[in-house]
């Protein structure tokens, strides 16, 4: 009875809760990346580290100002452009773990009957 | 039992039995399945095939521990059944055989968290039932279907504590025990519905994320750097109070907020949880739902750290220019939402605060930067008056003392941080008793902080050193005030009570009829049966001067409130123009020996207003509403509890009268209430005033047997004094009345005696000291003649009655 009532809830609820806490994991992530809002932002001044020093009205303190800001942009530029790509890759890793995991989910239970399978062929890996 | 009601067979019963089951071995079948991959590794490793018979069968434990966790641990609710297991807690369920009695019930009840939480928080739980329940399973079905109907109030779940109230319901003498308890069904309620509270906080505290919104949330707003310095960031401190009891003001907060920068002025007592609303809007805006405008999410909530900002300005203009950093940071950022907490401090020049109105006017009327200022009632109607132009340049948000229902709610929220802190464990009860006493006793704060207060000084009272109980609070506010706030509990304080005529009567001669209606009423509060909402007792003592009214108020305070220092007295000759009610109602800090300070201070004692007859009609007017309601309103605004006092006013109006009565032989019970009616028609009291009064007594002469009572409960006081000398003072009879016939003034009534007693005595006693014809364990006997010498002729008698 037990293993009967394993059995259907693997391959019935857990399978839908497995796919829904994968689903829950994988909405983390994006979120932590947020690459929608990095990207938009892209070039945004980073922390805008000058953005209140609009200068004394001179040509020198605006273009400092100005110079400030160009460093700032191009450094946010580059940790979010950073962020983004490592965002990417984790979430795509993450998304083929989440495959492999959802299609091997299915296996599990065979698991058993494959061991014992091999345990008579008898094979081993030889290094 | 009927299966349409508990199915122990259904699907869900069957699977709560088997996550408890597994419940105690989840750990080592999650180890035994992990050691057999890793010895299966090890076996292939070694050349060894078995190694992928433990590989593939370590796959059955990992799948069974996943059941558990995924399912079995916490099993949901069916909708689509309508039977009892389908929606008992797992934790329950899981415990219940076929055919559950309600004794068994209750045994069960105590295995679970929900059950010991009643137990534990309401003192009642499965240890009572299981010694009044029954063993019939047939009476189980009552319960089941009480629960489930209990059930369908509370969202559909059949937890412990809905059992427990089902349970209670089908009690026969359920009145008695809720009784016994200080308990209603409502506060079982109210306990279910906070259980199922916390069980939900817990679950949604494990599912939230650390950084909402994402790594790159704050990297395109500005750099604060000053503003971390001076401030700290209310964004992921959380919050202990509940969305649900200020949800409409965090939405007026959103709202304002959402629709435009300016200052908003969070305006209310101290107390009322200005602090906390701010903390919930962070809170809030760092969790946003579809409720808050976009613009808002993530926007952090920074609270300046006033005290930091006043240490580190020490120059003059240094806290300006940090201030006026800090605000250029905050809009340079974007995300910031600065909050001035207490701001009455920048807005007045003294200690611990400076006056920078003058940099945050223009800022708060320009309105571009989001701030938010939290104020007191007081301070904002002072700073109105300074400065209308920023009071009217704020959006107001009034924040209310919070009613009872909100109060629990906000304490419910509050104790297991408490408990976190003192490591106490605190009953419903506790929480309820709270409320009340606060709302009572404990002044210059506004619920809900009045009552945690209390509930914070309770934890010193703790029973068994753990449990905070309704008696912890009652403790804790009798140690903090004096006032005994319970029904009169020990053998000894009720063996006083009962003999407190004789009590005071060691002290007092005669007036039989003032200290029984005294009595009596000590003795009504004391039992409980008086009502609540007046003082303890509310007298009139009329009649002259010296003839016990003082000195009953002195010895009810003595005897009762424990010492005569627990006595307020008012001369209310010092209160005969209308101005004078000022000084009744002032405010502590102005007036220390203003009324209503002084029971502020000293809940628990005798208020004693002398000689009453003399007192403006104004200050009278202003009497009606103690002597009514017990309260009176102080300059602030305050409700000042003379609820646990008792209110002695004495006069000596009409004692002309009273004396002309004896004199033509009536006696107090025949003319007492003719007597009343003269001083009514007199006009000296209203007839509104007097009814005010729970009784109204009328003190007559001593008579000459009494006198010489009062000679010896005086020679007794001169007898305790000379006891360090080893001297006993005896007074031949004939002494004793030539010491009456000389102390007694028919204007002054017996108050000379004492001076009179005294000086005779002591000074034979100096005299035969210094002469060594007394030696100490002597015992001296005063006659006629020793004291006729000492108080000599009637003048001079005169002249020490008159005090000279």
């Amino acid at each position: 009875m037990f293993l009967v009532g394993l059995i259907t809830w693997w391959y019935g609820r857990g399978w839908i809760e497995q796919w829904r806490r994968n689903g829950g994991m994988f909405m983390r992530t994006l979120e932590f990346f947020s690459v929608g809002q990095l990207a938009a932002t892209l070039f945004s001044p980073f922390r805008q580290i000058s953005a209140g020093n609009r200068g004394n009205g001179s040509f020198a303190s605006a273009f400092s100002a100005f110079f400030d800001r160009l460093i700032s942009r191009i450094v946010g530029a580059f940790v979010r452009g950073f962020t983004i790509i490592a965002g990417v890759i984790v979430i795509a890793l993450q998304a083929l773990y989440v495959a492999v995991i959802m299609a091997f989910w299915w296996f599990v239970p065979l698991l058993p009957l494959v061991g014992f399978v091999a345990f008579m062929i008898g094979w081993v890996p030889r290094g | 039992m009927d299966k349409t009601l508990f199915n122990w067979h259904s699907r869900r019963a069957r699977l709560a039995r088997y996550g408890h089951a597994l419940r105690a071995w989840v750990l080592v079948i999650t180890i035994l399945s992990a050691a057999l991959i890793i010895l299966g590794i090890f076996a292939l490793v070694a050349g060894l095939a078995f190694g992928w018979l433990l590989i593939g069968f370590a796959a059955l434990p990992a799948m069974v521990v996943q059941w558990y966790n995924y399912e079995l641990s916490a099993l949901p609710n069916e909708k689509s059944n309508s039977s009892i297991d389908a929606v008992m807690d797992t934790e329950l369920l899981s415990l219940l055989s076929q055919n559950p009695s309600p004794k068994e019930l209750a045994v069960r009840l105590n295995e679970t968290n929900g059950g010991l939480f009643f137990e534990v928080r309401f003192g009642l739980g499965g240890g009572f039932f299981k010694e009044v329940a029954t063993d019939n399973p047939a009476d189980t079905a009552a319960i089941f279907n009480e629960a489930l109907s209990i059930a369908s109030q509370v969202g559909g779940r059949v937890s412990p504590g809905v059992i427990i109230l089902a349970m209670v319901r089908q009690l026969p003498m359920k009145q008695t025990v809720l009784g016994h308890l200080q308990l209603s069904e409502d506060d079982l309620m109210t306990g279910i519905i906070w259980y199922h509270r916390l069980h939900e906080l817990a679950n949604k505290s494990k599912k939230q994320t650390k950084q909402p919104g994402g790594v790159g949330r704050d990297w395109s707003f500005g750099w604060i750097p000053t503003l971390q310095r001076f401030g700290v960031s209310l964004a992921h401190g959380g919050t202990a109070s509940r969305n649900d009891v200020r949800t409409a003001q965090v939405g007026q907060l959103i709202g304002t907020l959402g629709s435009g920068g300016g200052t908003i002025g969070i305006i209310g007592r101290d107390g009322v949880g200005k602090t906390e609303l701010v903390r919930e809007l962070a809170n809030t805006l760092m969790r946003p739902d579809k409720s808050v405008p976009r613009g808002l999410w993530y926007q952090q909530v920074f609270m300046l750290d006033a005290s930091r900002i006043l240490s580190a300005g020490n120059e003059r203009g240094a806290v300006e220019q940090i201030v006026g950093a800090i605000l250029g940071e905050a809009y340079a950022a974007k995300n910031i939402i600065v909050c001035f907490d207490n701001a009455e401090l920048f807005f007045q020049d003294g200690v611990g605060s400076v006056d920078i109105s003058n940099l945050l006017t223009p800022i708060v009327e320009a309105g571009r930067l989001r701030m938010i200022m939290t104020i007191d009632e007081q301070n904002f109607l002072r700073i109105s008056k300074q400065a209308p132009a920023l009071a009217n340049s704020m959006t107001r948000v009034i924040v209310q003392p919070t009613d009872e229902k909100d109060t629990i709610r906000v304490l419910e929220d509050h104790i297991p941080f408490l408990e976190y802190k003192r490591k106490n464990t605190f009953m419903y009860q506790a929480l309820k008793e709270a409320y009340r006493l606060s709302q009572r006793y404990v002044y210059d704060v506004s619920m809900p902080g009045q009552a945690i207060r209390l509930l914070e000084q309770s934890a010193e009272h703790a029973e068994g050193g753990k449990l905070v109980s309704a008696r912890s609070v009652a403790q804790a506010i009798e140690h903090m005030t004096g006032v005994k706030t319970g029904a009169a509990a020990g053998d000894e304080e009720r063996e006083m009570l009962l003999n407190l005529e004789a009590r005071i009567h060691e002290r007092m001669i005669g007036q039989e009829r003032a200290v029984s209606v005294v009595a009596d009423a000590l003795r009504r509060a004391r039992s409980g049966v008086r009502n609540q909402n007046r003082p303890v007792g509310t007298f009139l003592f009329l009649g002259p001067t010296g003839v016990g009214k003082t000195e009953l108020a002195k010895s009810l305070a003595e005897v009762y409130f424990g010492g005569e220092q627990n006595i307020i007295r008012l001369d209310m000759n010092e209160f005969v123009s209308p101005d004078d009610v000022a000084r009744l109602i002032a405010d502590g800090a102005d007036d220390a020996g203003s009324l209503a300070a002084q029971v502020m201070k000293q809940p628990f004692s005798v208020v004693l207003l002398d000689e009453l007859e003399k007192a403006h009609s104004s200050v009278l007017t202003t009497l009606l509403q103690l002597l009514d309601e017990g309260v009176l309103r102080d300059v602030r605004g305050r409700e000042v509890s003379f609820r646990d006092t008792v209110v002695i006013a004495t006069s000596n109006a009409g004692a002309s009268r009273i004396q002309e009565y004896i004199q033509r032989g009536y006696t107090l019970q025949q003319f007492e209430e003719t007597f009343i009616n003269e001083l009514i028609s007199g006009h000296i009291f209203h007839p509104e005033f007097l009814n005010r009064f729970d009784e109204m007594v009328v003190f007559s002469p001593l008579s000459k047997p009494e006198l010489l009572q009062v000679v010896d409960l005086i020679l007794k006081g001169v007898n305790k004094n000379l006891a360090e000398q080893q001297i006993t003072i005896s007074v031949t009879p004939d002494a004793k009345e030539y010491l009456v016939e000389r102390g007694y003034d028919p204007r002054l009534g017996a108050r000379p005696m004492r001076r009179v007693v005294q000086r005779a005595v002591e000074s034979t006693v100096a005299k035969l000291l210094l002469s060594n014809a007394a030696t100490p364990g002597s015992v001296i006997e005063l006659t006629k003649e020793q004291v006729e010498a000492v108080l000599g002729p009637e003048q001079q008698a005169q002249a020490i009655i008159s005090g000279q």
